[in-house]
């Protein structure tokens, strides 16, 4: 019999691929109706032979507990997200445009510093920056592109509404599984591949190249690009293996460069030093180069910084790009949209208070019970307030903390994420769900067609990251025909 | 390529080579021992001389018979480098650094040979479980080594797995020789050898070229022409020489490599010079000496030439 959808009937979510009344969305339909016709042990079947192909083929990523990195095979679950090519449309245009004001605010804050001359952006939220990096200030990057690799964070609210969570503008990744979860998924579920109009997104690792030749130095005939990883013990060193493998470009650590008495980069080899003219690091700031920045890291080349600011090599990220990877500054994004592009803003921000602002700060404190509080500079959930889930006591030393910091703090309306169908090996139940696409900037900017949609761990659980056992789903962007409206 | 892979492929083929050696060192030693429990006293300790130096012979625990003293350092002991399954490890460890330039078959055998190793570590002490495992040791690394003939591309990968095994085999030659170089009678000794041709072939047998003696230099086994052919036969592929040519033609393949072919043309030398008949201990015993050095020389040159400063 084909398999059950359990849990789906209630109209206080929002289904990707379902609608209200339970039929399938237009872009889902060619899917669901393949799902119909075939019965839950095909599918029990499938799942066996998706996890087996990935623990073959070596799909891994690393969690680190009790002081050990374990490595672990990737999950990814056999129902597909579905995204409307039409709304899909629309979301690129709104990623291309908000990181071309990213990076324009960017290059901005090193230079002129207009957006805050001219009151857009506050200086406060310059100064509690904690990735402001002075050593990047007089600069001006080729193409003015700082944040070369963009993962941007979507999810939806209950209402359909289609937010920008968050901008990881530093050493994003995930796009390795992205790519992967669809080359697994063609191997082991070919069928309803048949006739969808799914559109591919396998050039993402020749974009990416393109984008970092564009980058070299001009006095490079042939440019040399390498990746630069902090080593086999890294998290997402599965993810450096295969993109630098995709290219065709050299993995490298910190040991195997230096810089030279020509402020040029170079690469010890068999064959003796090879100069570098573009660096992918997958390093944070911090480790880049211990003249610099920390100088007890074993992880950076020492000179890089002196290399790059002498425009003898370039790196992506741009180092001192994560200024614009903070809360306060992701709060501003409509306006900066508006100030450098003169542009309305076409992806919504969450609703988003500033603490900053009196007025927003008075409304946050009134109503902690009910928003989430997050801190400015941290980054994957760190010292975050979830108003409805805490005591009071925990409530009013937040409420201290705001007013003895109000330029770290904003506060934002708990989501109620969409769902996807996500089989469990029994039947199909909703399971909440992200989307991180990737934007590249650099002569061109594009956007991977579709992205990496990670689904939480359990029914009604709000977690989806891998570490925490959530799963991932290879992400479908659909053409549908023009004679198949919504609900038609 | 880069110079640390390099280094690494280069470490990984020598310590696959070290554990071959290792496992097939203890696996005759063992069928000796049962074969001939009372013509025979099999020495463990020059056994771990051989393979770990004089410092791993006096870490032997004392309470222990020689042969389980012997088997405890090593076969288990990941912290005795010279045990197999620390060798193991490093290979393993050695071959995640280079994953992109080894076939996928290749990751999957070492992975294999691992998991091996690391199951049966703890039992292979006992001889009635240390044959399947000291068989399975050397059925991998064989199987490994196939994989490396059949698929890998003669580019630099596979010459500096070459230039790893090669050094790594002639080295563990010298000293399986110099073992048995050191019971040799002395000059000043006035009473006649105890030595005799069962030694040797027992020596033989050690480094696997028996039969091929037997073939090549007809009946009859005398300690000088063993010594010959394991130094100086150039068809046989464990014999000093044989290592040394092998090691040049990969260097040949491979950017300026004067340095250590010059090292290298003397380690050969020395290796090809006549073989003294009657064999003189002393003597014996300094020139594999010198070829250690003259190896571990050719070892440093392509530290610096290859690995260390690019």
């Amino acid at each position: 019999m084909a398999p059950r959808f359990q849990g789906f009937d209630t109209d206080q979510r929002y289904d990707e691929l379902l609608q209200p009344d339970g039929r399938p969305r237009p872009a889902a339909r060619l899917l669901f109706e393949y799902l119909s016709s075939i019965c839950e042990d095909d599918l029990a079947e499938r799942m066996r032979a998706v996890d087996a192909f990935i623990r073959d083929k070596g799909v891994t990523f690393t969690v680190y507990s009790d002081g050990e990195n374990i490595d672990r095979a990737w999950p990814l679950d056999v129902i597909p997200r579905v995204v409307d090519a039409r709304e899909w449309g629309r979301i690129e245009a709104g990623l291309k445009q908000r990181l071309t004001a990213l990076n324009r605010l960017i290059e901005d804050l090193y230079n002129e510093q207009a957006v805050i001359r001219d009151g857009i952006l506050p200086r406060e939220i310059l100064e509690q920056s904690r990735n402001f990096r002075p050593q990047c200030q007089g600069l001006k990057l080729p193409y003015g592109a700082w944040a070369h690799i963009c993962g941007t964070d979507l999810v939806r609210d209950r209402d359909g509404t289609l937010y920008v969570l968050e901008d990881n503008l530093r050493v994003p990744s995930g796009v390795s599984y992205m790519l992967e979860n669809r080359e697994v998924m063609k191997q082991v579920f070919p069928e309803p591949f048949e006739g969808s109009g799914i559109r591919p997104l396998d050039h993402y690792p020749g974009q990416l190249l393109d984008a970092l030749i564009s980058l070299a130095p001009a006095d490079a005939d042939n440019p040399e690009v390498v990746l630069l990883t902090p080593g086999v013990y890294n998290a997402a060193y599965f993810e450096h293996t295969y993109l630098a493998q995709q290219m065709g470009i050299e993995l490298v650590e910190g040991r195997d460069l230096f810089v030279g008495e020509d402020d040029c980069v170079y690469m010890r080899t068999i064959y003796g030093p090879v100069r570098v003219h573009v660096i992918y690091r997958r390093i944070d700031d911090d480790f880049l180069d211990p003249e610099v920045f920390r100088p007890d890291s074993a992880l950076g080349v020492r000179g890089l910084m002196r290399a790059w600011r002498a425009g003898r090599v370039a790196i992506a990220n741009a180092p001192g790009a994560g200024v614009a990877d903070n809360k306060a500054v992701y709060s501003f994004v409509p306006e900066l949209i508006r100030y450098y592009l003169d542009e309305a803003p076409l992806l919504a921000n969450v609703p988003t208070w500033r603490c900053l602002f009196e007025d927003e700060r008075a409304y946050v404190l009134d109503h902690l019970d009910e928003l989430v509080v997050k801190p400015a500079n941290e980054s994957g959930g760190y010292g975050m307030l979830i108003g409805p889930h805490a005591d009071p006591a925990t409530r009013s030393a937040f409420a201290e903390q705001i007013c003895r910091d109000p330029a770290n703090f904003i506060a934002q309306p708990t989501l109620s994420l969409s769902t996807v169908p996500t089989f469990n090996g029994e039947h199909l139940e909703p399971r909440h769900v992200d989307l991180r696409p990737f934007v590249l900037q650099a002569a061109r900017q594009h956007v991977t067609t579709g992205g990496l949609s990670r689904v939480s761990n359990a029914r009604d659980s709000l977690v989806v990251n891998s570490s925490q056992g959530g799963s991932s789903k290879d992400t479908w962007v659909v053409d549908v025909r023009s004679d198949e409206q919504e609900g038609g | 390529m880069l110079s640390r892979l390099a280094e690494h492929v280069y470490w990984m083929a020598r310590y696959l080579e070290r554990a071959e050696n290792t496992a097939r060192l203890i696996s005759t030693g063992t069928h000796l021992a049962l074969d001939q429990p009372h013509a025979v006293r099999i020495d463990w300790r020059a056994l771990i001389e051989v393979l770990g130096g004089p410092e791993a012979a006096a870490h032997c625990d004392p309470n222990l018979t020689p042969e389980r003293a012997a088997m405890v350092q090593l076969i288990p002991a990941s912290e005795h480098p010279s045990s197999i399954h620390a060798a193991i490890a490093r290979v393993r460890e050695n071959a995640r650094t280079v994953r992109d330039l080894l076939p996928d078959e290749l990751r999957e055998r070492i992975n294999q040979l691992y998991f091996h190793t690391h199951r049966g570590a703890g039992t292979a002490v006992e001889r009635a479980h240390r044959f399947d495992y000291l068989r399975g040791v050397i059925e991998y690394a064989q199987g490994i080594s196939g994989v490396i003939e059949g698929t890998l591309s003669r580019g630099p990968t596979y010459q500096f797995l070459m230039l790893g095994r090669h050094l790594e085999r002639a080295d563990m030659t010298t000293r399986t020789i110099d073992v048995r170089a050191a019971t040799l009678p002395r000059d000043e000794d006035d009473h006649p050898p105890t030595w005799d041709d069962a030694v040797w072939m027992n020596m033989l047998r050690y480094l696997g070229g028996y039969s091929q003696f037997r073939q090549q230099r007809g009946p009859g086994i005398q300690g000088p022409a063993v010594v010959d052919f394991l130094l100086r036969d150039d068809r046989f592929p464990r014999s000093v020489r044989f290592c040394t040519q092998r090691m040049e033609r990969a260097l040949e393949e491979l950017p300026h490599p004067e340095a250590p072919c010059r090292l290298l043309a003397a380690a050969e030398r020395r290796a090809t010079a006549p073989v003294e008949v009657p064999l003189d201990a002393g003597a014996l015993h300094r020139r594999l000496d010198a070829l250690q050095v003259d190896l571990s020389q050719v070892h440093d040159s392509l530290g610096e030439t290859y690995f260390s400063d690019g």
